[in-house]
């Protein structure tokens, strides 16, 4: 292996590169997009849960709850009705989400020693949101029904604790439960996954489809030396990738970085050989870039939805939770959160690192020899 | 014209009949998509895992403690000894929620004061912990009003006064028991759907632009509109095999209910197809190669329709000037119509806005198409 002729190679590859605009899109245009798409829109976090309000009992007592609901962050009264026909149509129409429905008698049943009615409907099919915004509505409804047991027994001459058990949650990592906490140390990983395979399975397929390769084939380069001058410029748009998305999610969206910037850097090209091998592969068994497109997107598809970018792996059934053992991009992802949200070091990440590692190797090996085979 | 538009169409199935490429993702596509996600992707929490530090060691906390071993939320894994050790199980992402039963616990309750509990959460899933968070303080909170009423009774007198101030009753309709997949399949038909006719047409006329015989089509007497026509026609009939094969699936084979009517959903399918194919179409006039025909579809419709259709991240919660964006986002309009019948079970009385946008959008959006198609022609 000689330097000069990789560095030669490495060059030939950047120059390529640079002239043609659209690789230069695909560097820049898909991390800002997604950055604001992700940094922006997905949040699940619940809030302004639109509310609508049946109020059949109009009295102090249900206008007191009402209160209490208007003024939670989290709820929003769209609209105040007087029939629960209007709630149905309401709902149906998805205008609102949620809505109570404060029966007749409520504040009299309050008042005298009987349980008031109160019904709450929520809109379950987004089935998270509703779980969320149920939790919101009965926290309020609670408290409201506490003080009134108050109230109640202080009128009998008891004054006893209520709530023997008193709960006190603890968030650690991402106190505000802000979803693009979660969200940008994710796109790092995505990206980088589709960045890195999808450039260098493109840049071989073009010279496959120009017929430059087999020049290439025939100079003294050998195929390690071709690969690694080949490979090295995807490396660098990998790196200033990364680069440019921590920095736009920790000084834009405020994500905190608790961990050593160094270490993440350290570990982000163990992270890249198994991409770059994927790559690799996927040029082997394509013969156009329209085939690498097409061969790409099919396998990165199912890889981000496994990969627990959004869903949860520890709810999949056990058969796909096995298969993500064999995604790499699965330990990446639990690193870099470790690193961003958590501020670890290498000895809790360990577990994470040693299986990339293996992946990376055989997956990038393998290529490799099926390239070396393939040419020779 | 007719006969024309029949003969293009004709044209374009032999071609799709020729390439196996284009029915495998016609047909293996959807349906591996539908299977995949269907049984990976879920956002219902359950088993989340769990550790108790029990400081107390009582027959009363280990009730506590049964109180979230007994629920199908929580699985206790570890019973660590000390609160660090607790912490370094949270860091290795082997626990998401721990609760400390501080030593006094058993004193406390049995006294009526108050006894501290405390959980600690793994916040960086934000979705999660805040579901969790819920779980935590109902199962606590009926824990502690359970008591609470055991601990008044021993007071005396207290039978005449009713502890129960609220009948609250919370009721999730459409979705009774919370499950996710009956929101995330629905999404996913219409997420394979936009994909598949997007990806599709974009890619038929750069086909021709590509190989040259464009020119052909160009010197016929075809009028651009009668060819554009003939172009989608094939792929509205693809796609509508798509359209019954995931619905099938969706609803027989993951038991999601229809509770609206079949020919409705149909029948609206078809003016969410015209969009889609439609904008496929704009794309293809757009692009000069295959490559720009896919970037462009994967940037200007995939990426949007994912992020701003509602299809999991709820548009109320977007900041005001993405869902203003969301607007025109065709997928979104389907989104309602298709979880409405699905769920909801509702009609036209209550769908014709969504299907009124998704109209609009169509003739929009394949006249622009017929119109750049003219001028790139000319």
């Amino acid at each position: 292996m000689k330097q000069s002729r990789i560095f030669y190679m490495m060059r030939k590859e950047f120059i390529q590169m640079m002239r043609d605009k659209r690789v230069i899109f695909l560097i820049f245009i898909p991390p800002l997009i997604q950055l604001i798409m992700f940094g922006y829109v997905a949040t699940t976090d619940v809030r302004h849960i639109s509310l609508a309000v049946l109020d059949e009992d109009h009295s102090v007592m249900s206008r007191a709850l009402i209160e209490d609901f208007r003024g939670s962050p989290n709820f929003d009264i769209k609209v105040t009705v007087t029939s629960k026909r209007e709630i149905r149509d309401l709902l149906d129409g998805g205008r609102v989400v949620a809505a109570i429905d404060i029966g007749r008698g409520f504040e009299r049943k309050i008042l005298r020693n009987e349980s008031a009615p109160l019904q709450v409907i929520l809109d379950g099919a987004d089935s998270n949101f509703a779980t969320i915004a149920g939790g919101y509505a009965s926290v309020i409804v609670s408290k409201f029904s506490n003080d009134r047991l108050k109230e109640r027994l202080a009128r009998q001459g008891i004054n006893a604790e209520i709530s023997p058990l008193e709960m006190k949650p603890r968030i650690w990592f991402n106190e505000e439960l802000k979803s693009v906490n979660y969200m940008v140390p994710g796109i790092v990983g995505m990206l980088m996954a589709i960045g890195t395979m999808m450039l260098s399975a493109l840049g071989i397929v073009k010279e496959k489809e120009h017929g430059t390769l087999e020049q290439l084939i025939v100079t003294p380069l050998t195929p390690a030396e071709l690969l690694i001058g080949k490979m090295a410029p995807y490396v660098v748009t990998s790196l200033i990738q990364v680069l440019l998305i921590v920095g736009f999610g920790v000084f834009w969206f405020r994500v905190p970085f608790r961990g050593d910037f160094f270490l993440l850097l350290s570990l982000v090209p163990l992270f890249l050989l198994p991409s770059l091998g994927l790559g690799l592969f996927i040029s082997l068994i394509s013969s156009s870039q329209y085939q690498a497109f097409l061969t790409g997107f099919l396998v990165l598809q199912p890889t981000i939805m496994l990969s627990g970018f959004i869903f949860p792996i520890r709810n999949m059934p056990p058969v796909i939770q096995f298969a993500t053992y064999f995604l790499p991009i699965r330990y990446f992802l639990e690193i870099i959160r470790g690193i961003f949200l958590k501020g670890v070091g290498i000895e809790y990440l360990w577990p994470q690192v040693w299986p990339l590692m293996i992946l990376g190797i055989l997956i990038f090996g393998l290529a490799v020899s099926r390239f070396k085979k393939k040419i020779s | 014209m007719r006969n024309r538009v029949i003969a293009v169409a004709n044209k374009e199935f032999i071609h799709i009949r020729r390439d196996p490429r284009t029915l495998l993702i016609v047909v293996l596509i959807p349906v591996l998509m539908i299977m995949l996600y269907g049984y990976a992707l879920t956002l219902d929490v359950n088993h989340i895992a769990t550790a108790v530090v029990d400081f107390d060691k009582t027959q009363i906390s280990r009730d506590f403690i049964s109180k979230f071993s007994n629920s199908r939320y929580f699985d206790i894994d570890f019973y660590p000894e000390r609160v660090s050790d607790l912490k370094s199980l949270i860091d290795l992402g082997r626990v998401s929620v721990g609760i400390v039963i501080p030593p006094d616990f058993s004193k406390k309750i049995t006294s009526g004061r108050p006894a501290d509990v405390q959980a600690l959460l793994d916040g960086s899933n934000s979705n999660t912990a805040a579901i969790t968070q819920s779980y935590v303080n109902i199962i606590s909170s009926q824990y502690g009003l359970a008591k609470a009423s055991e601990s008044l009774a021993k007071i005396g007198p207290l039978k005449n006064v009713n502890l129960n101030v609220i009948k609250y009753d919370p009721r999730f309709w459409y979705n009774p028991e919370l499950k996710s997949i009956n929101f995330l399949i629905p999404g996913q038909i219409c997420i394979i759907l936009m994909m598949l006719s997007t990806l599709l047409t974009s890619l038929s006329i750069v086909g021709e632009k590509e190989s040259g015989t464009i020119e052909g089509l160009v010197v016929s007497p075809i009028r651009t509109r009668e060819l554009v026509l003939g172009k989608i026609i094939p792929y509205i009939i693809l796609d509508f095999f798509d359209i019954v094969l995931v619905i099938a699936l969706g609803s027989l084979w993951f038991g999601v209910p229809i509770r609206g009517s079949l020919i409705l959903l149909f029948a609206l399918s078809f003016l969410f197809l015209f969009s889609a194919l439609g904008l496929g179409l704009l794309v293809s006039t757009v692009a000069r190669n295959a490559q720009e025909a896919y970037m462009m579809s994967t940037f200007s419709t995939m990426l949007p329709t994912i992020m701003l259709s509602g299809y999991v991240f709820p548009i109320s919660s977007m900041p005001v000037a993405l869902q203003v964006l969301s607007n025109v986002i065709p997928a979104k309009y389907f989104l309602i119509i298709i979880r409405g019948i699905f769920l909801k079970g509702v009609g036209l009385s209550t769908l014709w806005p969504s299907a009124l946008a998704l109209f609009i959008f169509g003739v929009l959006m394949v006249t622009l198409s017929v119109s750049r198609f003219k001028k790139r022609l000319t």
